[in-house]
């Protein structure tokens, strides 16, 4: 009976409690729990956001990640495209930007007894081309390069890398736009070919194009997280780009030579352009002259093309600007 | 109290939103180099392309010539010419950059040589960025056809220039004492070649001692130490003429001379009752100058490059050290601080360093300090390693050491080497006969 009783009793006690707090806690305990959860969420997902962050140098987020690839492949010019055929006038434009070295004094160089250096320009035995006034030495006709595939060659401009063969040509252009399509995947390609490069001096480009292909499946899924490029990633292409740059060593004052390049980079991670800042000191000083086309070069370098770079974080490595100070080092 | 925690939760939402978005705003992606590679630069040089066949052996010849001044430098690597994959027969062509890559050459040299009606060489060349797809520099020289070693000097130079900054100094010659025969009755001539040890001569017949050469900057005067006449003097050697003569009418024994940097005097040491002091003397007038008045042994002076100091050594504070004072004497402050001793200070032409030969215990050394004393330096050590001389662009040094004899008498004689700023890159400089004393022309053009 007891228990009977005690049962009813157990019953009803929750369905006071029910009704007690009524008027005030049905709804605000609601709203409370729900904002909390609302909170907690945010902690939950804002967190991770708010502390990862911080390894990363000085990044921006950009929004555009999805467009990026294709733009750039299709628009972006070759900025020194040296070997659009038949076109001797571009060796000819070089030799002009030469032309104004040759100071007084280098035309004096001869050797007493009879040697006289003659400034580039008056170059009178140029019959054959009427137009190069201006080319110091220039004597032929630059010899256009008989290269047959020209559309195809066109077309891959915007990657000065490797210069296929003619009879490659068309195959290896074709390979190269069915990898960028599959851009996302090159960066897994790349960290797989981490071991191998910096041991191997001269990893042409085709022996990684196939790996790319093959990676990209595995890499896909990994690609929309973290959007932040992190300090191993940034130390990653620091450490490649020291590899590739030949720092010129015993100069004067080196350690003043501080360089600062900015640097366009290609999605597949070849630098496209790397333009040194001070201009008027690249003309004025011939020693950060040396240093900063040594600097420059380090980009073009084999072993910087690509640079290792996330495929996914393109937009925030997409222009970079590249300090190079020898001061560590000398 | 609803709305106000509805609000207070509102604004910690914008506030996170705002935290999110900020890294959006912040600037391009900055990356500091500050470790690279002190590595020769790969270059290719391929035979400068020539019609005839003396024309192309003339082009291999410069081409050999340039590579071998650019590879002794040691900041340049050139290339094997049979790993290239170009065959540079239109030199004024734009090269094909691919074929260059791929063996991994950075930089370039491309040219051609022709004989002209009048039986001259003109020799052109360019020099090539190969990553850049760019000219970097390009001349075109004209000389008579033995003169041809030093078309390539000059090529060698500008390419150096071009690359480094800074001059080059293929285009210089070396003067320096060269020795022969048995120890007890050694014959010493004052002998001149060019930097890379081609056309040696002989200036002297060896008839009398001599020590010490050094180059005017005009190049084409030398000064040295004769014992001609028994008394040992300063003299001067025209090079072109083949004159000597003694430099200024002093009584007994002078030593150590060296010209200011304009050329137009000398500074020497002279003895007087057992000390030595430093004079100068103008060339023109022919009037000499006392610099120090010490009872001690004051010698080797060397002028800086604007000519307004000259560093010796001296003894006069009880042991051999360096000092600096003004040119016209006076206000010496002594600048080495080392242990051990110190002495033939020579100023680099540039200006930023005094090298030095140093003995500390049983070693010598040859190194450099700064002007003021600071940042001292030691190069290399040796047995016995002295007389720094600098090439013209104050980035290398030559000097002469000796090793000891064994106990058959074997080795002991000396040699030339050459040494670059960093310590790196120590070679000898190959002579006909043993040499000591070098001493670095001004480039010659």
């Amino acid at each position: 009976m007891s228990v009977a009783t005690a049962e009813p009793g157990l019953i009803e006690e929750p369905v006071v409690r029910d009704t007690m707090p009524d008027g005030i806690a049905p709804r605000g305990m609601a709203l409370s729990v729900a904002l909390h959860l609302i909170l907690g969420g945010l902690f939950i997902f804002g967190l991770p956001r708010l502390f990862a962050p911080p390894p990363p140098e000085d990044m921006p987020i950009a929004v555009e990640l999805v467009t990026i690839a294709p733009e750039t492949k299709a628009t972006r010019p070759n900025p020194n495209p040296p070997r659009p055929d038949a076109k001797p006038e571009v060796p000819v434009a070089d030799t002009p930007a030469t032309k104004p070295e040759p100071e007084p004094p280098i035309p004096t160089p001869a050797p007493p007894p009879s040697a006289e250096a003659q400034p580039p320009t008056p170059e009178p035995p140029k019959p054959p081309e009427p137009k190069p006034a201006p080319p110091p030495l220039l004597l032929k006709p630059p010899e256009p390069k008989p290269e047959p595939p020209k559309p195809t060659e066109k077309a891959e401009a915007p990657r000065p890398k490797e210069k296929p063969e003619p009879p490659q040509q068309v195959a290896k252009n074709e390979a190269k736009a069915e990898q960028k399509k599959y851009d996302p995947s090159q960066f897994e390609a790349l960290l797989k070919n981490l071991a191998p490069q910096p041991t191997a001096p001269s990893p042409d480009a085709p022996p990684q194009r196939p790996r790319v292909a093959s990676a990209r499946p595995s890499s896909q899924p990994r690609a929309p997280l973290g959007s932040q490029i992190t300090a191993s990633e940034v130390d990653l292409v620091r450490q490649q780009i020291a590899r590739c740059w030949n720092v010129p060593a015993g100069a004067r004052d080196a350690k003043d030579l501080v360089v600062e390049v900015r640097v366009n980079v290609d999605p597949d991670g070849t630098v496209r352009q790397a333009t040194i800042v001070d201009q008027a000191r690249l003309v004025s000083d011939p020693f950060f002259r040396a240093a900063a086309e040594s600097a420059r070069r380090a980009f073009f370098n084999p072993l910087c093309r690509p640079l290792h770079l996330p495929l996914e974080k393109y937009a925030f490595w997409k222009d970079l600007v590249v300090d190079f100070s020898p001061k560590d080092i000398l | 109290m609803k709305k106000i925690s509805l609000r207070f939760i509102g604004a910690l939402i914008a506030a996170f939103a705002i935290l999110l978005h900020s890294g959006a705003v912040r600037a391009e992606l900055r990356i500091d180099i500050t470790s690279g590679k002190i590595e020769p630069l790969p270059i290719a040089v391929p035979a400068l392309a020539g019609g005839a066949p003396n024309e192309s052996q003339a082009g291999q010849d410069l081409a050999g010539v340039v590579s071998a001044d650019l590879e002794r430098s040691g900041l340049f690597r050139p290339l094997d010419p049979r790993s290239f994959i170009q065959n540079v027969s239109v030199a004024d062509a734009q090269p094909q950059f691919g074929d260059w890559r791929q063996i991994n050459a950075q930089a370039l040299v491309t040219g051609s040589v022709k004989t002209q009606a009048d039986g001259r060489l003109r020799v052109e060349f360019r020099l090539w960025d190969v990553f850049a797809e760019q000219q970097l520099t390009g001349y075109g020289y004209t000389t008579t056809q033995q003169n041809w070693r030093r078309i390539a000097h000059i090529i060698a130079d500008e390419v150096y220039k071009r690359i480094t900054g800074e001059e080059g100094y293929f285009d210089t010659r070396i003067v320096y004492v060269s020795e022969s025969g048995p120890p007890e009755k050694r014959v010493k001539r004052l002998a001149l070649m060019d930097q890379d040890s081609a056309n040696n001569r002989f200036l002297t017949d060896g008839r009398a001692l001599v020590l010490t050469p050094r180059f005017s900057p005009t190049a084409q005067e030398i000064t040295y130490l004769s014992y001609a006449n028994g008394t040992p003097r300063v003299y001067l050697f025209n090079i072109d003429t083949g004159q000597q003569e003694v430099v200024g009418d002093f009584p007994g024994m002078t030593f150590a001379p060296r010209f200011s940097p304009d050329g137009n005097r000398v500074v020497l040491s002279r003895a007087e009752n057992g000390v030595s002091n430093l004079f100068s003397l103008d060339l023109r007038t022919r009037r000499p100058t006392r610099l120090t008045d010490s009872q001690a042994i004051d010698t080797s002076p060397s002028f800086s490059p604007d000519g307004s100091k000259i560093v010796f050594n001296s003894d006069r504070g009880g042991s051999q050290q360096l000092y600096v004072m003004s040119a016209d004497g006076g206000g010496a402050k002594r600048i080495s601080f080392g242990s051990g001793k110190y002495g033939t200070p020579v100023w680099s032409p540039r200006g930023d360093l005094v090298a030095f030969t140093k003995i500390d215990g049983s070693s010598f050394f040859i190194g450099v300090m700064r002007p003021d004393g600071s940042g001292e330096r030691l190069l290399t050590r040796d047995f016995l390693v002295e007389g720094p001389t600098w090439a013209p662009n104050g980035r290398v040094l030559m000097y002469f050491r000796q090793s000891p004899s064994d106990s058959r008498g074997h080795g002991g004689s000396p040699h030339l080497y050459s040494i670059d700023l960093t310590g790196s890159n120590q070679r000898e400089v190959t002579t006909p006969q043993d040499a000591s004393d070098p001493a670095w022309s001004p480039l010659l053009r």
